[in-house]
């Protein structure tokens, strides 16, 4: 490093000896050019003179307890705005509740005419109640199906035997079957399905 | 010690305590509120940002993660808001690398040590640039490192020096144009 820009990097850090920030290496590197050199010792007298003088300046007085007590208003409002938000934000969710449920609601009853609609069937009901099994054409048999039969698979079978189910499944998972064929015909036919087919009865 | 205890306050503020925050306001207002009104010259502006200050100290005083004083960590919030605030008003006065200084004028040190006028520092303060009147600040007020004035200010510690050079040699003209006047 050069005399000169020694003596720079000396005077950059001679405001911080002045206000006594450097740490020690720093500290006795400027002591030791201060030594033989004038211009920093004037230099030094006059950062002196200055910080002192910066140091004696009559400052404003600040906001002090007023300022305090603006902060406090200011935190009140902030944490009575942030409740308010978490109250509105309460109701909305109790409304958007209410609006869910009546959505469901109304989902839930389009899914039941859905289901119970069966194109053709007469909706009328006879004077004397609902059908019962002797009333249906043909021969009656109960059926159980094996866990793992597919919806499809036994359709495809019931129609193949030209069987309708007209009740069940019981607690047990019991269905009962109108056959309009040759009842031997549908019974071997699903005797030879044990896939599908877990057990066959004859109904009385 | 004081920051020790600094920083304890800090933690409890984060906690929600209002009594700490009361105790960290007294701590520190005085000098926050001097050091913007350094830069601003507008005692209304300075304690609205004051305001501003204390407040972002209670919404963030989580963050201080202690890896500067918490003096440097709120002089640096207070000084970020009161440059925020420059920019808005006088973009001019903020652009800090510009140095108005071209040159070791002739001085007259004599001079100047003598001049134990305290109205001539306050007015020749008042003319400096606000980068370079926040770096005299903090060095011959706050008596800062030029470390912690880097991390303040948010520039290189080489910057913090070239402006304190800058702003003292700024000082020196004010000064003597002054006695020359008088």
């Amino acid at each position: 490093m050069s005399n000169n820009s020694k003596k720079e990097e000396i005077e950059l850090l001679l405001p911080f000896y002045v206000n006594g920030s450097l740490n020690a290496i720093e500290k006795e590197m400027v002591e030791q050019a201060l030594v033989d050199d004038l211009d920093l010792q004037q230099e030094l007298i006059y950062l002196q003179t200055l910080h002192r003088q910066i140091q004696q300046q009559k400052h404003d007085n600040s906001p002090g307890e007023l300022g305090l007590k603006r902060l406090q208003h200011a935190l009140l409002a902030e944490q009575k705005t942030f409740t308010e938000g978490i109250e509105h934000s309460e109701q909305s969710s109790s409304i958007n509740r209410w609006r869910f449920a009546a959505i469901a609601a109304c989902l839930m009853l389009i899914v039941q005419t859905v289901v119970d609609y069966e194109p053709g069937l007469n909706i009328y009901t006879a004077a004397g109640g609902k059908p019962t099994i002797s009333q249906y054409q043909g021969q009656v048999i109960s059926v159980t199906f094996a866990p793992n039969a597919t919806e499809q698979a036994i359709r495809r079978l019931f129609l193949d035997a030209n069987t309708s189910i007209v009740d069940g499944p019981s607690a047990l998972g019991i269905y009962r079957l109108s056959v309009s064929g040759n009842l031997e015909q549908v019974i071997m036919l699903f005797t030879a399905h044990p896939e599908l087919i877990e057990s066959v009865q004859r109904d009385q | 010690m004081q920051d020790d205890n600094a920083v304890i306050l800090l933690q409890n503020i984060s906690a929600g305590d209002e009594q700490s925050f009361a105790d960290f306001y007294r701590l520190y207002e005085s000098r926050v509120y001097q050091f913007i009104k350094s830069k601003l010259n507008d005692s209304f502006e300075a304690s609205d940002i004051l305001n501003e200050v204390f407040l972002d100290v209670w919404r963030k005083a989580d963050s201080f993660e202690g890896r500067s004083k918490v003096s440097t960590w709120l002089f640096g919030i207070a000084y970020y808001k009161t440059m925020d605030r420059l920019r808005k008003k006088k973009p001019d006065l903020v652009d800090d690398d510009l140095l108005e200084i071209e040159d070791d004028a002739p001085t007259q040190l004599s001079c100047l040590v003598s001049a134990e006028n305290a109205g001539d520092v306050r007015f020749c303060l008042e003319t400096l640039k606000a980068a370079h009147r926040a770096v005299m600040q903090l060095t011959f007020f706050d008596d800062l490192s030029y470390r912690e004035i880097a991390l303040i200010v948010d520039c290189p510690e080489n910057t913090v020096k070239t402006r304190m050079f800058h702003a003292k040699q700024a000082m020196k003209q004010c000064l003597t144009r002054r006695m020359g006047v008088q």
